[in-house]
């Protein structure tokens, strides 16, 4: 066969490659600069760029095949309308797989979509517009300039996903958000005496930013203990793997913080001086005793502790050591009181390491030598992750491992670590007023664990045009899948940009190719590095594909805003380099990047952002979480209570569905992003089930077997994989597989919507399964030898049910 | 493509490319006209058929039924390029687009002082750019260099797009003109 040999023998192996700087960006946070050859106007090669801080080139297989990515012929090309839509009989039950399309011309398309934003604002009223945007990229679109110039309501990570640990976390420090919380910058993370990584696999999905300051940390004596409860590529570096069964986070480090109150290894100065450990706590109500009742003048963050020189309770600052008891029981003027630790202590003594090895499946010498470790071995730190936090009361988590570094002091030294991607604070644009202009009509935010309610109910109004960017919400990440979709027929009208078509673009009325990152100008900012990206296009945009910049600015014409829009994209970013000394063109079109403040950081060193100026180790304003298998008068947290969903072992249905899911990000992709490319679909073939060899024999699976893995919400069939490195009882399917690739059902119909009143987030892992053997049918060899792998594409469609 | 033009009388075009039944060589008529009936169906080609079919044509569903079939989005699509065809790794995958076959194509039209034009937003290697080139050269060279460009290139790959577009069932016209086209390439193959 010649046509294999033809391409090559005209490939021109002369003339010289265009070396061009850009960054990748999706959300693995990594936004690593990237060189990308071009040679005759097309992309050959990319490679890691070397930054202007250069101790941060960073990079990864997925960003090296980002060939695949803008060749890809299954790329959207033109502006398209789904051809049962108009306007005035938008028919949305005629969306999904049998949906046909049009292609259409820009022009129409951008009208038809203003038209469509102006209707709904008449005949609705503002508030229904819904505006969503997801992780897929981090340039500059001017996609909150319009939306904030148009106004409507905004959909939101807060609350939502991912959104418990770092909640937890900051409620007891009031640090950080609701995301991971600040830490010591990466740079610093090799003084770190111990490292507990916590519920992450950093070395499969984040690689390209901890990991190698992590085995730094490692090469310089550090101990590293990984707490997962498989067995990853993370856990085969940890000196101390703890195998922990899921959901039973707070017990382990409730056991590591009885092991050190038990061995009198925590910090009292740090907890004297910067908790309110030694706070009086009122036995009657559990209140903090008044500053009020000891003294006429309180200073504004003071607390009330136990002076054991002279006896009598006082009132102190934050940041104030001083000989306060941290234990003990008094009663002045008639009130009982205790210390905040001694509440702790007291909730701390539940959880002996040896009761806790039984509940979490692990050796109480473990736990011992992680706790010890920690206390004893100089600063340290824990770093957890999203995962963690994927379980319905995940929250209660964030507080535990806040109180527990506490415990042993490791805030504000060199070598502490309280999560992974760090925060490197330089790396900003000063973008003046752009995304808060003048005239703006606003945008009110809801949470992605009320739009559901938003959408299905019209609670509190009913929206009925939806824009939707950088996105693949349908496809990743919003639990109970069928709920959602039934919700969008609510929508007269679905807009979607995307660079390809994914299960999500499939559900939208108009279609809007948008440009490959290497087809934009644009400047990129990132915490987790200090550089800041410039990114000079390759090449334009492939068939009728926009910058979603020119998009947006194409609707602001039509809105009445056209003059907020340069014509120019670049105009924009001109405004941001000259509004700043750091920058300048030269610089960023040579070398690509600007380094940005390196200076390794301490977190931590000042006062807590909480009333008191100090971590509250006992919550005395603690919130009272309610929710599924909680009583009804639901659980107060002051002090961390382990507080299960369906990972408890006597959940009502646990004899129904005994397995646990877990849907693992992958190496592969980065959410859905990267599951369209053929190089990585070779390895990376289909969707599995790993499971452990005892659980599937028990159930007559075979290795390589196609199983159904279903429960009372919904199923979804997949190949198993024999896997030991899963325990018993657990079973896991990676995360961010497209629809088109299950044989039947999807990954998203089996977990809950359901959040907690407190945590308000979606608990991905919080989920129960059984798994069977599926159906002959599903059995053949069909499924395989006709794999999507990426681009092409017949297989039966996930979303034909 | 420019400076050649595309026939513009697009009525008697479509016409001569699906009454030119013969087993003579193909004329640059008739390679213009499958190119134009291979692009987005506009106007001019409904109007087209309208007046040499007795049915009336539906533009509308002619464009849903192209968008499926060569456009997209979604898997039943054909992508009309030949780089899609021949520079895939495997067999199982739809190759790139832009590939080295995409370079080779446009090389041949470069060597004829030729690009496409600028309204095609498509990678060169398009199915009706490919043979609007043919009807270049079949209306300016001679048939030895058009028969080694056909051989170089849209036959090499158009009974791998056929197999595609059919199993994703194409409604008359485009059946129709999938037959006729790789009817036509390979009619060429007799010596002029």
């Amino acid at each position: 066969d010649d046509s294999d040999t033809a391409g090559d023998a005209v490939t021109s192996f002369l003339g010289e490659d265009q070396v061009v700087k850009t960054a990748c960006s999706p959300n693995c946070r990594g936004k690593c600069p990237l060189d990308v050859f071009v040679r005759d106007g097309q992309i050959k090669k990319v490679e890691q760029q070397v930054p202007a801080a250069k101790t941060f080139k960073r990079g990864c297989t997925l960003g090296m095949t980002h060939l695949q990515r803008v060749y890809n012929a299954d790329r959207l090309k033109y502006p398209m309308k789904r051809t049962s839509w108009s306007p005035d009989d938008p028919q949305p039950d005629q969306r999904g797989a049998d949906a046909q399309f049009e292609r259409i011309a820009w022009d129409d398309a951008l009208d038809l979509v203003a038209d469509g934003i102006q209707r709904a604002k008449r005949e609705y009223g503002p508030r229904s517009l819904l505006w969503h945007s997801g992780s897929g990229d981090g340039g500059i679109t001017g996609y909150r300039r319009l939306k904030e110039l148009v106004g409507g309501l905004q959909d939101d990570f807060t609350y939502g996903i991912d959104t418990n640990v770092g909640q937890g976390f900051n409620r007891v420090t009031g640090e950080g958000g609701v995301f991971m919380p600040p830490t010591n910058t990466a740079d610093d993370w090799v003084n770190a005496e111990t490292i507990i990584i916590w519920g992450s696999d950093i070395f499969a999905s984040q690689f390209q930013m901890d990991a190698e300051w992590i085995l730094d940390a490692k090469r310089n004596g550090a101990k590293l203990v990984v707490v997962d409860p498989v067995y990853t590529n993370t856990a085969e570096k940890a000196d101390l793997w703890l195998p922990i069964k899921p959901g039973k986070d707070t017990h382990l480090a409730l056991a590591m913080m009885q092991y050190i109150f038990e061995h009198d290894h925590y910090d009292e100065a740090f907890l004297r001086s910067r908790t309110n450990a030694p706070a009086l706590v009122r036995a009657d109500d559990g209140t903090l005793l008044d500053p009020a009742s000891v003294t006429a003048t309180p200073p504004e963050d003071g607390i009330v502790v136990f002076n054991t020189e002279t006896g009598s309770p006082e009132v102190v600052p934050a940041e104030t050591n001083g000989p306060f008891a941290l234990f003990g029981e008094w009663t002045i003027d008639g009130t009982t009181v205790h210390t905040g630790l001694t509440a702790l202590r007291e909730q701390a003594s539940s959880y002996p390491p040896q009761a806790v090895a039984d509940t979490a499946g692990l050796a109480a010498a473990d736990i011992e030598t992680a706790a010890d470790w920690l206390a004893t071995r100089g600063p340290g730190g824990i770093m957890p992750s999203y995962g963690v936090g994927r379980y319905l009361y995940g929250h209660v988590f964030g507080q535990t491992y806040a109180t527990l570094l506490a415990l042993t002091g490791d805030y504000g030294r060199h070598g502490n670590i309280h999560a992974q991607h760090p925060s490197y604070d330089g790396s900003y644009l000063e973008t003046g007023d752009w995304n808060d202009p003048d005239g703006a009509a606003g945008v009110d935010t809801y949470g992605y664990n009320r739009v559901l309610d938003l959408l299905a109910n019209g609670d509190p109004v009913q929206t009925k045009f939806m824009y939707g960017m950088n996105s693949n919400m349908l496809g990743n990440q919003f639990p109970e899948r069928d709920r959602w979709l039934d919700a969008m027929s609510n929508l007269d009208t679905v807009v979607w940009a995307d660079i390809y078509h994914t299960p999500t673009t499939r559900q939208a009325d108009i279609i809007l190719p948008a440009a490959h990152w290497f087809e934009t100008e644009d400047l990129l900012t990132t915490y987790t590095h200090p550089n800041l990206s410039y990114r000079t296009k390759a090449h334009d945009p492939l068939w009728e594909a926009r910058d979603d910049y020119y998009i947006m600015a194409g609707l602001a014409q039509r809105l009445g805003h056209g003059d907020k829009f340069p014509d120019d994209k670049h105009d924009v970013l001109d405004r941001f380099v000259k509004n700043d000394d750091r920058l300048s063109w030269d610089a960023l079109r040579e070398t690509g990047t600007v380094a940005t403040d390196e200076t390794p950081t301490v977190a931590y060193t000042d006062e807590f952002g909480t009333e008191s100026g100090r971590i509250t180790v006992y919550d005395d304003d603690a919130p009272v979480e309610e929710g599924p298998a909680l009583p009804d008068d639901g659980v107060s947290l002051e002090v961390p209570k382990p507080l299960e969903a369906r990972t408890a072992d006597d959940w009502a249905h646990a004899d129904e569905y005994p397995l646990l899911f877990m849907q693992k990000h992958s190496k592969w992709r980065i959410h859905s992003q990267w599951a369209n490319v053929p190089w990585l679909r070779e390895i990376n073939t289909e969707p599995q089930l790993d499971i452990h060899p005892k659980d599937a024999t028990r159930r007559g699976i075979d290795d390589g077997e196609y199983v159904r893995v279903h429960n009372d919400r919904g199923s979804v069939v997949v190949r198993a994989k024999y896997n030991d490195g899963i325990q018993p009882g657990l079973v896991n399917t990676d995360q961010g597989w497209w629809a088109r690739d299950f044989v039947d059902g999807h990954l998203q119909d089996l977990i809950s919507a359901e959040t907690a009143k407190v945590g308000r987030t979606f608990a991905f892992y919080d989920c129960r399964v059984e798994v069977t053997r599926a159906a002959d049918e599903h059995q053949s060899n069909e499924y395989t030898q006709h794999n999507p792998r990426g681009s092409s594409g017949t297989a039966t469609d996930g979303d034909s049910s | 493509m420019t400076p050649a033009t595309r026939n513009n009388d697009s009525a008697v075009a479509v016409a001569d490319a699906f009454d030119d039944t013969g087993d003579g060589p193909p004329t640059a008529a008739r390679f213009a006209a499958l190119a134009a009936c291979w692009r987005q169906p506009d106007d001019d080609l409904q109007a087209a058929l309208a007046a040499e079919t007795d049915t009336t044509v539906d533009a509308q569903s002619l464009r849903a039924e192209y968008t499926r079939l060569f456009v997209g989005p979604g898997p039943s699509q054909s992508p009309p390029y030949e780089s899609v065809y021949r520079d895939g790794e495997r067999d199982a995958d739809l190759g790139p687009v832009y590939g080295s076959s995409t370079q080779a194509v446009a090389r041949w039209y470069s060597e004829y002082g030729l690009q496409p034009a600028a309204s095609e937003s498509a990678p060169p290697d398009h199915l009706a750019t490919e043979l609007e080139f043919a009807a270049y050269l079949r209306e300016h060279e001679g048939a030895e260099t058009l028969e080694q460009f056909l051989t170089e290139h849209p036959r090499n790959w158009v009974e791998s797009f056929a197999r595609r577009v059919r199993d994703a069932d194409p409604k008359p016209f485009y059946r129709t003109l999938l037959n006729v086209t790789v009817d036509t390439l390979a009619r060429a193959d007799t010596p002029l």
